[in-house]
């Protein structure tokens, strides 16, 4: 990659001078250095690091202008050399060579105390992303094909780690507070409407088994699917949307990334792993609704709510509920990222890839909602 | 049939008959839809010479830029690079083909997400197997080189047009390319910045032999670094005039080139 020299590819950067026992190892600077050279350079550094020598010493004869990509590699050496208690010295040309390796070895020694908090959040990110690949490939079949198809083209390169749980982050713990809440409304909003048309039947109790089915059967899914259309798949669609604009894609594409899996996987995977584990949490927020009105309006005992609730809970329904929401999860992540890649010129273009984003997934929920009823129906 | 007369001018120290091709538009064209913005555009570009695209804005340069990397594909006409077609390419010689350029995109197309030092490294990172800590001290280098390595930790966010602008050229710099690609590369900078900018330039080109493409209206800029140019009109879709710009700019017939390289006004709109 670094483009070969006409003439240093054969010369080595430095030469090295050791007592037999590499208690102290002599580097000589050979310049001049040329970028061809820095990888040389590199393993060179590398391997006296590794030889645990007591003490190092730079020498340069003659003065001469050092790239600073060199100066700077030096820098993290002398750095990791002092940092696992190796004795740094200079020889040669001494002030100049302790002034420019001082100034790089300070870069170094600020950096990696920035980094720490940096890498400790992506690391987390990664393990919450192993956990929730645990949890899907529990699930159904479908759920076993779409890892499969998502394996292969998710071989995490060092360039792009971290892109999916970002995503993960964002569609997942983002959407739970509004999730939540507007099931738990929805509850309550049910219990109330249903306890006056219960009552004339005296059939108070089965407002936990009414919730109970529709929740897990119907709306727990539907309603993670709408709300996640709306905020997830209008958000996927500007982000894409406005790296477009900004020639990010256009970057991403010349640097010879896959867009398709750098930037839309993500999104669809992450979408897809959240959806099932939203509904749930729509289920029994929903559920849990119904019961604040069962037992403050209703006059029903929290035991009682919950024994009905468990005898009317199928374990099929919560598959199939889970089954949805995956299929909702793939189906917003995608049109999301394909209404934002579709975007050319124009900030107001943005604006309308993301309304049709939202208009088009919430379509494709309720579409596919139907076909699932119809599978259940015929099947 | 042509609809304009092209004015073509070589400069007498140029020995073009000798020098290798590198790349090669042969009739091409483009169009969005309906609309037509380039048609039957002819040119090649030279190794190892500062070639300028010139014209007005919406007149097809940055849609000449991304045609000639792969960007965007032609609706009519081939392009080689290095003798290679580019839109017939599999997809190993056209990566192989891209690791070569650098690009410097209009609006920088630095990525948001990802600090200005990520930026820079992540040519490097995705095409290399060298550590990381080597392929940092390289991109400061880099970013040395633009004036920016106090904005390591930064985000493009938090950056200025112009910064964000050297932070691109950096990034474009870092594989060494064969062929540097700057789209608007002054935009933004102030005089000073602009003038080590064409410094920049001409220093990459001399010494490691880089083949500069720029788009550019920074007519100063032009005048001072490039030793080749085309001048693109939006309303006739393609290329006007074609040489050197001071030659262009003193002795061009046409209209809408002598307009341009003087920096006069049209008096009536040319058609
Ligand atoms: N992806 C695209 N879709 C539709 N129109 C485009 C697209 N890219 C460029 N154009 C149009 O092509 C013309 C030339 O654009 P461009 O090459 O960006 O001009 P400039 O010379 O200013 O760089 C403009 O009219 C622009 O609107
Ligand atoms: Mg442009």
């Amino acid at each position: 990659m670094i483009r070969e020299s006409q003439n240093s590819t054969n010369r080595l950067p430095l030469a090295i001078e050791a007592d037999e026992r590499f208690r102290s190892i002599i580097i000589e600077i050979l310049p001049p250095i040329h970028s061809s050279q820095l990888k040389i350079a590199d393993s060179m550094l590398n391997g006296i690091k590794k030889k645990r020598p007591k003490k190092v010493i730079f020498h340069l004869k003659d003065s001469a202008h050092l790239p600073n990509s060199f100066t700077f590699l030096l820098g993290y050496y002398v750095f990791l050399f002092e940092k696992n208690g190796i004795e740094v010295g200079y020889g040669g040309l001494e002030a100049f060579l302790r002034t420019t390796i001082d100034g790089s070895k300070k870069y170094w020694e600020t950096k990696r105390n920035a980094a720490l908090s940096y890498e400790l959040i992506e690391g987390v990110g990664d393990k919450l992303l192993t956990a929730m690949v645990g949890v899907v490939k529990a699930l159904t079949f479908v759920g076993e094909l779409l890892i499969a198809f998502l394996k292969t083209p998710w071989k995490p390169n060092r360039a792009h780690k971290g892109a999916l749980s970002g995503s993960l982050i964002r569609i997942g713990i983002g959407g739970v507070p509004i999730v939540c809440l507007i099931s738990l409304l929805l509850g309550l909003v049910m219990a109330f409407m249903s306890s006056i048309q219960l009552e004339q039947f005296g059939a108070q109790i089965y407002v936990a088994s009414l919730l109970t089915l529709a929740m897990t059967r119907e709306l727990g899914p539907i309603m993670t699917g709408i709300l996640i259309a709306g905020r997830s798949g209008s958000s996927f669609a500007s982000e894409l949307g406005t790296m477009k604009l900004s020639e990010e894609v256009d970057a991403l594409r010349s640097m010879g990334f896959d867009i398709i899996r750098l930037l839309v996987m993500p999104k669809m995977l992450a979408s897809a792993i959240s959806l099932p584990i939203l509904s749930l949490f729509s289920q029994f927020f929903g559920i849990i609704g119904g019961l604040l009105v069962a037992v403050t309006i209703m006059g029903i005992t929290p035991e009682s709510y919950w024994n009905n609730c468990f005898e009317s809970l199928r374990l099929f329904d919560i598959w199939w509920g889970t089954l949805k929401s995956i299929t909702f999860g793939l189906l917003i992540g995608g049109i999301g990222c394909y209404e934002g890649l579709k975007v050319e010129k124009g900030a107001a273009s943005v604006g309308e890839a993301a309304t049709t984003a939202v208009v088009k997934g919430i379509f494709a929920v309720i579409l596919f909602d139907s076909i699932f009823a119809i599978l259940l129906v015929y099947w | 049939m042509p609809l304009f007369s092209l004015t073509v001018y070589s400069p007498s120290y140029l020995y073009i008959g000798e020098m290798k091709k590198v790349v090669e538009i042969l009739s091409v064209s483009v169009s969005f839809g309906q609309k037509t913005v380039l048609e039957n555009v002819d040119f090649c570009v030279y190794e190892r010479e500062i070639f300028a695209i010139i014209g007005g804005s919406g007149s097809g340069k940055s849609t000449l830029l991304k045609l000639m990397t792969g960007l965007l594909a032609p609706s009519k006409g081939k392009i080689l690079i290095h003798g290679r077609d580019l839109v017939q390419a599999g997809d190993e010689e056209f990566k192989r083909l891209m690791k070569r350029f650098g690009i410097l995109f209009q609006n920088s197309g630095l990525i948001g997400s990802i600090t200005v030092l990520k930026n820079v490294m992540l040519p490097l990172l995705h095409h290399t197997d060298l550590g990381e800590h080597l392929i940092e001290a390289i991109a400061l280098e880099k970013l040395n080189l633009v004036g920016l390595a106090h904005a390591t930790n930064l985000y493009p966010s938090q950056l200025s047009g112009g910064m964000r602008k050297r932070v691109g050229l950096a990034r474009a710099m870092i594989t060494d390319p064969d062929i540097l690609f700057l789209d608007e590369p002054s935009s933004g900078l102030d005089p000073v910045s602009a003038a080590s900018l064409d410094q920049l330039i001409v220093k990459l080109n001399r010494e490691l032999g880089t083949t500069i493409i720029m788009v550019s209206h920074d007519l100063e800029s032009i005048f001072k670094v490039a030793q080749r140019a085309i001048l693109l009109d939006g309303k006739r879709k393609g290329i006007v005039a074609e040489g050197n710009p001071e030659e262009l700019r003193r002795h061009s017939k046409d209209r809408f080139a002598q307009a341009f390289f003087n920096r006069l006004p049209l008096e009536t709109p040319n058609d």
